[in-house]
């Protein structure tokens, strides 16, 4: 077995830092603001599918971490009188320490159950947010002007600004990814999402990747939600801990780019927001069509649509090399599902389609 | 003796990998016959073949001319194919009893003769004692009797045994195939996949050796030289 | 007194808490799958009870049966139509199916009802109260559902451990692979208990209408109340979720008793306090 090499993605990377970066200098405010809204959203569903596409991880929880972030961030300035970039900087440290006593709790659950359990922790985080003395309660409160002024004299330098903020984060998301991806850890990680004495083998603690993992992203996504306070001026706990917006769409775009692919969290955002665009009008009928989308690309293809070309490609193999007739039914389905994860002896079947996203392709 | 059950040509595979290739055999009532080979030879292939469990078949496999080939699972069950798999596959927390009783679920609801509990635990009294146990509590020669008991529970006119030998003592190796002698006599055909060559023809009418998922040797277990039999079974 | 009261409260309260859990349990024991939709089928089911009788005019009692048996119905057809083709073998992917699932059933609600709070009414039944102890007065309705969730516990306790069916459901649960290999039909099993679940999430729902408001987003609260209630109570222990009813109704309590809002938190605030303490819940199941 040999590690891919992280060349190609670098310098997918590389290239869309050498376009993105100078585009304020050709592009008006309104697409600034519409560009850095995709980065943080892209960022946000980088991190989820760190999570779940590469660490077999399920949060419904994330949003606990924007919305800590974001009321780290007024907290540090309004109360603590830090300067704006320097309470910026420490929602990172502040997201870190807090996911270490979050991730004690869940990794005491199963796949399933951490799922439901971090949703658990994501509304007492937010119920809590609406009790804290000096943060406006269960309305909220606003940033202060200096704060947002800060970034920023004029409101078009702001916009540039945290323009270009979110898009250095958003590059610093992806370069993690890549480079935790092609370590060792990373490919035990791989490993790990089919057998976990697989990765023991490697010399790597399934838990402790998990763990560090889940750390990280905390860390991110609580960078990521100081961010967005300031494209929203105001922290509040059900808009800053938005369930809809940081979990429920994050968890539909990954889905429905690909999962256990880097490309697949810009694929889907990319599509999501230009949906948006033009349905969001729709409210509800939206909602459905997402849900329906990502349902029906778990069921006909769980790489989503980054797997597509992988997909195509060995169908045509598989038909150069004929089948033999298939008099049977499909094996019985409950091959696909030896139930409780990991304690079932999986049988080594060399089919070519696989019910879970190939992991290693990006 | 026309056979009641036929495999004709029975070709099975995983998807692209290929588990037999074109393998013939036949087993009459009251018959018992040993399929023997090597680990990988296409014995549990040829077992899910028959219990249509998995993979894609092509060929024939008639029990009293009905095409078994196909059918899902509980269908072939149901018509009258009863599995001892290999491994036990007894459920935990499922008594003892209850074990045998979910075979009962499952077979063929007519027969002429059918099975009852109070039988099986004629046949292993030593079941009697812990039927209110869980199943998986007992040794493995009593696991053993579990999935043979669960296995008739369901009335069948052919008895797969997968492995059966596998990990027990010789004693009760040599009990449990006294069971199925008895059994043959009272009109079962026995199917014994086994990898003790030696107990295997010792206990069978007729063998059928497998090598790369065909029938490499076959004769009457009597008659057979041990010598052929080791390089049917070796491929040398 | 006010005490004693708090504590009557919060485990009759507790009664309709382990109503929502018995299904989300029992699927979970049955196919490993933990339907996140299962808050949101609950209020589905309250929103048919809700145009039987409001629509249609025909009382609740007389409708429940009729509204049991769609719901059973609703749940072959949902394993039927649905979960049958989901894989298993990764947890993730039918996680997020029901996820799906639970997103579209909130919308579909939201653009049928509106936003809307509603509730079902029972008439006369609902404000009626017995005097259990001096000046304790305990509503009757109230007592039902315990009743009710007790009896349903137990009905299903019979139905796992003393039927061919409960047999097949031990079976199938313990390992599909090798109930489906001795032809076990593991399909059938699998539709008739999505069914046995829809029917006690039909109960609980229409029990939780006639006691409270809902409202299209109000399922993943139940959800999560469902959820806690099985985690606390020990994966697996039907009388154990009851337990963790109980514990989260009078945790409920006590925390309203503070103040409206607290309600909810201190509900939460105990199952994490309790799932530090004791991890594989109050009656954990021995040895699996």
């Amino acid at each position: 077995m040999k590690m891919p090499s992280p060349a190609l993605p670098l310098a997918c990377l590389a290239l869309a830092v050498a376009v993105m970066a100078p585009l304020p200098f050709f592009v008006g405010n309104g697409t600034m603001r519409y560009l850095t809204d995709l980065f943080i959203i892209i960022a946000v569903a980088q991190l989820w599918n760190l999570l779940a596409g590469f660490g077999g991880v399920v949060s419904i929880g994330q949003h606990a971490f924007i919305g800590a972030g974001a009321y780290a961030f007024y907290g540090f300035t309004a109360h603590l009188g830090l300067h704006p970039f320097a309470a910026m900087a420490l929602t990172v440290p502040f997201g870190a320490l807090l996911s270490l006593p979050v991730f004690a709790i869940l990794s005491r659950m199963r796949v399933a159950y951490f799922a439901i359990g971090s949703w658990v922790l994501a509304e007492v985080m937010m119920l809590a947010a609406g009790k804290l003395p000096g943060f406006g309660g269960g309305s909220g409160i606003s940033l202060r002007p200096e704060i947002v002024r800060a970034f920023g004299a004029r409101t078009p330098e702001r916009i540039e600004n945290i323009y270009w903020l979110s898009f250095a984060i958003l590059s610093l998301v992806v370069l993690f990814i890549i480079l935790v991806m092609h370590s060792r850890r990373g490919y035990a990680l791989r490993a790990m999402r089919d057998n976990e004495n697989a990765a023991m083998a490697l010399g790597v603690n399934p838990v402790a990747v998990k763990a560090m993992l889940f750390v990280a992203s905390g860390a991110m996504l609580s960078l990521l939600g100081a961010l967005n306070t300031l494209q929203k001026l105001r922290i509040n706990p059900s808009g800053s801990f938005s369930l809809t917006d940081w979990t429920v769409f994050i968890i539909f775009i990954v889905v429905i780019g690909g999962m256990g692919r880097i490309i697949g969290p810009v694929i889907g955002a990319v599509l999501f927001v230009l949906l948006r665009e033009n349905l969001s009008d729709l409210g509800p009928v939206y909602m459905i069509v997402l849900g329906a989308a990502a349902i029906g690309m778990m069921l006909w293809e769980p790489g989503g649509i980054a797997a597509l070309p992988q997909r195509w490609k060995d169908r045509r193999a598989a038909r150069r090399t004929a089948p033999a007739p298939r008099l049977w039914r499909r094996a019985l389905h409950f091959r696909d599902g030896a139930g409780r994860c990991g304690s079932a002896p999986r049988r080594a079947r060399p089919t070519a389609r696989s019910g879970a996203p190939r992991p290693g392709r990006w | 003796m026309s056979a009641l059950l036929t495999v004709s040509n029975l070709h099975l595979s995983y998807g692209q990998f290929a588990a037999l290739h074109g393998l013939d055999l036949e087993i009459g009532a009251g018959e018992i016959i040993a399929v023997i080979g090597a680990n990988g030879a296409g014995k549990s292939s040829l077992i899910r073949g028959i219990c249509g469990t998995e993979g894609q078949g092509r060929g024939s496999v008639r029990l009293d001319g009905q095409e078994l080939l196909g059918l899902a699972p509980p269908e072939i069950t149901r018509a009258g194919i009863g599995l001892v798999p290999e491994g036990r596959r007894i459920f935990p927390s499922l008594s003892v009893e209850e074990n045998i009783l979910l075979g009962a679920q499952l077979g063929r609801p007519h027969s002429d003769d059918p099975w009852t509990l109070d039988r099986i635990y004629d046949l292993f009294p030593d079941l009697v004692a812990k039927r209110h146990l869980s199943g998986t509590m007992l040794s493995g020669g009593q696991q053993q009797m579990i999935a043979i008991g669960r296995a008739l529970m369901t009335n069948p006119r052919v008895l797969l045994c997968d492995e059966i030998s596998l990990g027990l003592a010789p004693t009760i190796i040599g009990r449990l195939y006294e069971q199925l002698g008895r059994l043959a006599a009272g009109g079962l055909a026995i199917l014994v996949v086994e990898q003790a060559m030696r107990k295997a023809l010792q206990i069978s009418a007729r063998y059928y050796c497998v090598l790369e998922g065909r029938v490499s040797l076959s004769g009457l277990s009597a008659e057979a030289e041990e010598e052929r039999v080791a390089e049917a079974y070796f491929g040398r | 007194m006010e005490l004693l009261n708090t504590l009557v409260q919060g485990v009759l309260l507790g009664g309709l808490f382990a109503l929502y859990a018995l299904g989300l349990s029992l699927l979970f024991g049955v196919m490993r799958i933990v339907n996140i939709a299962h808050g949101d089928l609950i209020v589905a089911f309250a929103y048919a009870g809700l145009m039987v009788t409001e629509f249609l005019g025909i009382p609740l009692p007389a409708a429940a049966p009729a509204i049991l048996l769609l719901a059973a119905g609703a749940g072959w057809l949902l394993q039927r139509g649905l979960f049958e083709f989901v894989p298993r073998r990764d947890p993730l992917i039918p996680l997020l199916v029901a996820f799906g699932v639970s997103i579209i059933l909130q919308n579909l609600m939201l653009m049928g009802f509106g936003a809307d709070p509603q509730k079902l009414s029972l008439g006369a039944l609902e404000q009626a109260s017995v005097e259990i102890l001096p000046e304790l007065h305990v509503g009757v309705f109230s007592l039902v559902v315990f009743a009710l969730a007790v009896a349903l516990i137990g009905g299903l306790q019979l139905m796992i451990y003393r039927t061919a069916f409960g047999r097949a459901l031990r079976a199938v649960s313990d390992s599909e692979e090798n109930a489906a290999m001795l032809g076990l039909d593991t399909r059938a099993v699998f539709r008739k208990a999505f069914a046995i679940v829809m029917v006690t999430v039909a109960i609980a729902a229409l029990l939780m209408a006639v006691r409270g408001n809902f409202d299209p987003a109000s399922g993943p609260t139940r959800l999560l109340t469902a959820f806690e209630a099985i985690v606390i109570g020990g994966l697996g222990s039907m009388w154990g979720t009851l337990a963790g009813g109980i514990i989260l109704g009078v945790a409920q309590m006590a925390g309203a008793q503070i103040d409206a809002s607290w309600q909810v938190l201190a509900g939460h605030l105990v199952f994490l306090v309790l799932l530090v303490l004791r991890p594989r819940g109050l009656f954990p199941k021995h040895g699996g």
